[in-house]
C-alpha cells in the first residue's frame, strides 16, 4: 500500500499541487492526462529521484519521503525503457540482484525464473539494441520485477510500443500485475488504455489530480469540463457477466443487457454512444438490446449531439442535429435506447 | 537505380585546396626532419643512455600526472556534469585557465607556491619534499597544463549519458556509487580514455612549464633544447627523430584504442 499525503513540488514554471491519494495492494490508479500535465514528475517524486517541496509518503505505513530512491523498493518503468546499452539482457535483469550482493547461482536461477515468465529467455545474450520495442518493454520490466519491488510505476508503457502488439501486450501485463498484486501507479494520456488498466483513474491537469475515482464514474460523471473534453463521452459500466442460452448476459445495477462477448464474471462494459439509436416508439430491429428510459441531458458537441437517458443505467448516444429535429426530443422525454449485442464491449 | 557521382561544388574544392596547405604545412616539417636523418643516426640515438633516460623521465611523468589529473579530474567532471551551483561558470574557468596562460609563466607560477621559496617552502622542507629539479616538480607542471583536458572530456561524456539511466539503477538499489561505477563510468570510457590521451600527450609535449620549475633530471624537449644550443641541430635532429617515431607510434595506437571502444559503443547505442 502506498499513500500521498499532500504533495507539493515546484521546478521553474511547473508544479505539483497538493497531491494526495492511496492505492492498496492489488491496485491499479492510472493517472490520467495530457502531455506535460506533470504526470512523469508525480513518478519520480514517488520514487525518489525528485523531493517534493512540502507533504508526506508511505509505503505500508513506513515513511519514504526521505530516502533515497535505492532504500525505497520501488520499480520504476520509463517509458522509453532505458535498458543499460552496455550490458546483454541478462545482465540488465540481473542488475538489481547483483546490487543486493545475491549469489551468482541465485541471481542466474532468478534471471532464467523471471525471463521465462516474461517470455524473453530466448533473449538473455542479446543487446538492448538488437530488441524490438515490445521486447525491451518485456526486458524491462523483468529488470524491475526481479527485485520484487513493493510498489510498480509504470510510465506510459506502451508509447513506444506499435500498435498491432499493444493490445496483446496490455493483456499480459494485466495479468502478470494481477499475478504480483503489489499497488501499480500508471501513467497514460490514453483513455482506452486508461479504462483497460485502471481499478481507479486520476484525471490530471496542470499539475493537479482534478478528479480521482472509479473508470465509469469518471467517463460517465466527468466533475469538471476539463474531465468531460479530455475524456471524451463514453458509456462504462462495471457488471456481472453470466453465460444464459448460449450468449453473455451482463447485469448493470438492475438492468440487463446482452452481449456477444464471451464471459463471465466481474467485467467492464463499454458501449460506443455512436452505436446507440435513439426512437420515440420501440422499434423492432435485430438488435437485442432495446430499453426505455427519461432523457435527463441533452449535449452539443461539435457536429454532434450527445443525449442521455437514464434507463436504469444512463445512456448515451450520439445523434445528429438532424435527427434531434425530426424528433424533437426534449429534457424528460421517454425514449427508446436500442444497440446491437455485438457492439457491447466487455473486458 | 544508381546514383549519378555528383560533381563537388566549386567551394569544396576551393577550400580543399587550401585545407591541403595547411595539411602539408603541418606534416611537411615531420616527414622532413625524420627522412632527412639516417636510419642508423636515429638507432644510435636510441642507444644513448642520456636519450633513453630522457624518455623515461618523460613519459613516466606525463603517466603519473595522468593518473593523478584524472583520480581529481573525473570526480570533479562529474559534479560539474550533474550539478548547477552557483560559481560554476568560475570554477569551469579555472579549469581552462592553464589552456590560455603562455606555458613559462604557468611555470614561474609554480615555482612561486611549490619554488624553494615559495609559499609552502617551510611545510616543503619539514616533510623533506622537493619540487624544484625533482620528478615532482616534472609531474606538477605537467599535471597543471594537462588536467583540464581530463576535466572537460569526462564532463562531456558523462553529459551524453541519460541520468535517468542512473536513477533507473539506483531504484533497482544500487547506491549512486554504484550507478556511477556500473553505468555511468562504462558509458562514458571512450571520453574519459580520449581526455586521459590527451592530457598524456599534452604533457610530454611540455617543455615551458617543465623547463622553468625542474631543468632536471630532463624530460625529452629539455635534452633537445640542450643539445640544440650546445650541439646545434646536427645533435639535436637525431633524437627529435626518434621521438617524432614513438610519438607517431603511440598516437595510431591510442587512436587505435578509441575506436576500438567507440565501435563498442557503437553496437550497444
Amino acid at each position: 500500500m502506498i499513500e500521498l499525503h499532500s504533495l507539493f513540488y515546484k521546478a521553474g514554471k511547473f508544479s505539483l499541487e497538493d497531491i494526495s491519494f492511496r492505492v492498496d495492494e492489488g491496485e491499479t490508479l492510472v493517472i490520467l492526462g495530457p502531455t506535460g500535465a506533470g504526470k512523469t514528475v508525480l513518478l519520480e517524486l514517488i520514487a525518489g529521484f525528485r523531493s517534493p517541496n512540502k507533504g508526506s509518503m508511505f509505503i505500508n505505513e513506513s515513511e519514504i519521503t526521505h530516502l533515497p530512491p535505492e532504500k525505497r523498493e520501488i520499480g520504476m518503468l520509463y517509458q522509453d525503457y532505458l535498458l543499460f546499452p552496455h550490458l546483454d539482457v541478462f545482465d540488465n535483469i540481473a542488475y538489481g540482484l547483483k546490487a543486493k550482493n545475491l549469489r551468482s547461482s541465485e541471481i542466474g536461477r532468478r534471471v532464467q525464473e523471471i525471463a521465462e515468465r516474461l517470455g524473453i529467455h530466448e533473449l538473455l545474450e542479446r543487446r538492448p539494441k538488437k530488441l524490438s520495442g515490445g521486447e525491451q518493454q518485456r526486458v524491462a520490466l523483468a529488470r524491475t520485477l526481479a527485485i520484487d519491488p513493493k510498489i510498480l510505476l509504470l510510465d506510459e508503457p506502451f508509447s513506444a510500443v506499435d500498435p498491432n502488439t499493444r493490445e496483446s501486450l496490455m493483456k499480459e501485463l494485466r495479468k502478470i500485475l494481477e499475478e504480483d498484486s503489489m499497488p501499480v501507479v500508471y501513467v497514460t494520456h490514453d483513455q482506452i488504455e486508461a479504462m483497460e488498466m485502471a481499478d481507479r483513474i486520476g484525471v490530471m491537469n496542470e499539475g493537479e489530480i482534478v478528479q480521482l475515482d472509479y473508470p465509469e464514474k469518471v467517463f460517465s460523471a466527468p466533475k469538471s469540463e476539463f474531465v468531460a473534453n479530455f475524456v471524451g463521452i463514453r458509456n462504462i459500466y462495471r457488471g456481472r457477466a453470466e453465460r444464459v442460452d448460449g450468449s453473455t448476459a451482463v447485469n448493470i445495477d438492475s438492468t440487463r443487457i446482452y452481449s456477444s462477448v464471451v464471459s463471465e464474471g466481474d467485467v467492464h462494459v463499454t458501449i460506443r454512444p455512436e452505436d446507440i439509436i435513439v426512437s420515440r416508439e420501440r422499434i423492432s430491429s435485430s438488435a437485442r438490446n432495446s430499453l426505455k428510459g427519461k432523457v435527463v441531458a441533452i449535449v452539443e458537441k461539435g457536429p454532434l449531439i450527445y443525449v442521455t437517458a437514464d434507463c436504469g443505467m444512463k445512456l448515451t448516444s450520439a445523434i445528429t442535429r438532424e435527427s434531434l429535429k425530426d424528433m424533437q426530443i426534449m429534457i424528460d422525454d421517454e425514449i427508446f435506447m436500442t444497440f446491437k449485442a455485438q457492439n457491447v464491449n466487455l473486458f | 537505380m544508381k546514383k549519378k557521382r555528383k560533381a563537388p561544388d566549386s567551394i569544396i574544392v576551393v577550400f580543399s585546396v587550401i585545407g591541403a596547405l595547411l595539411i602539408i604545412f603541418i606534416s611537411l616539417p615531420i616527414i622532413a626532419t625524420v627522412l632527412s636523418e639516417n636510419p642508423s643516426d636515429i638507432a644510435a640515438a636510441y642507444g644513448n643512455n642520456e636519450v633513453r633516460e630522457a624518455i623515461y623521465t618523460s613519459f613516466g611523468a606525463a603517466l603519473i600526472a595522468t593518473v593523478l589529473s584524472c583520480a581529481f579530474g573525473i570526480p570533479l567532471a562529474y559534479v560539474l556534469a550533474r550539478t548547477k551551483f552557483l560559481g560554476k561558470g568560475v570554477v569551469q574557468s579555472i579549469i581552462d585557465l592553464p589552456i590560455v596562460i603562455p606555458h613559462t609563466i604557468a611555470g614561474i607560477a609554480l615555482l612561486v607556491v611549490f619554488g624553494r621559496m615559495g609559499l609552502f617552502s617551510e611545510e616543503m622542507s619539514a616533510l623533506n619534499l622537493k619540487f624544484e629539479d625533482h620528478l615532482l616538480g616534472i609531474v606538477t607542471a605537467m599535471m597543471f597544463v594537462s588536467a583540464s583536458f581530463v576535466v572537460n572530456a569526462s564532463r562531456e561524456g558523462f553529459e551524453a549519458v541519460d541520468e535517468r539511466l542512473e536513477y533507473v539503477a539506483r531504484s533497482l538499489g544500487a547506491s549512486r556509487t554504484e550507478a556511477f561505477l556500473t553505468v555511468t563510468v562504462p558509458l562514458s570510457m571512450s571520453s574519459i580514455l580520449t581526455g586521459a590521451i590527451m592530457a598524456w600527450a599534452r604533457a610530454v609535449s611540455e617543455f615551458g612549464a617543465v623547463v622553468m620549475i625542474a631543468y632536471f633530471p630532463k624530460v625529452i624537449p629539455t635534452l633537445i633544447y640542450e643539445k640544440n644550443l650546445h650541439g646545434g641541430l646536427a645533435e639535436a635532429m637525431p633524437i627529435a627523430a626518434l621521438l617524432i617515431l614513438i610519438c607517431i607510434g603511440i598516437f595510431i595506437l591510442f587512436r587505435a584504442l578509441i575506436a576500438f571502444w567507440k565501435r563498442r559503443m557503437e553496437e550497444i547505442a
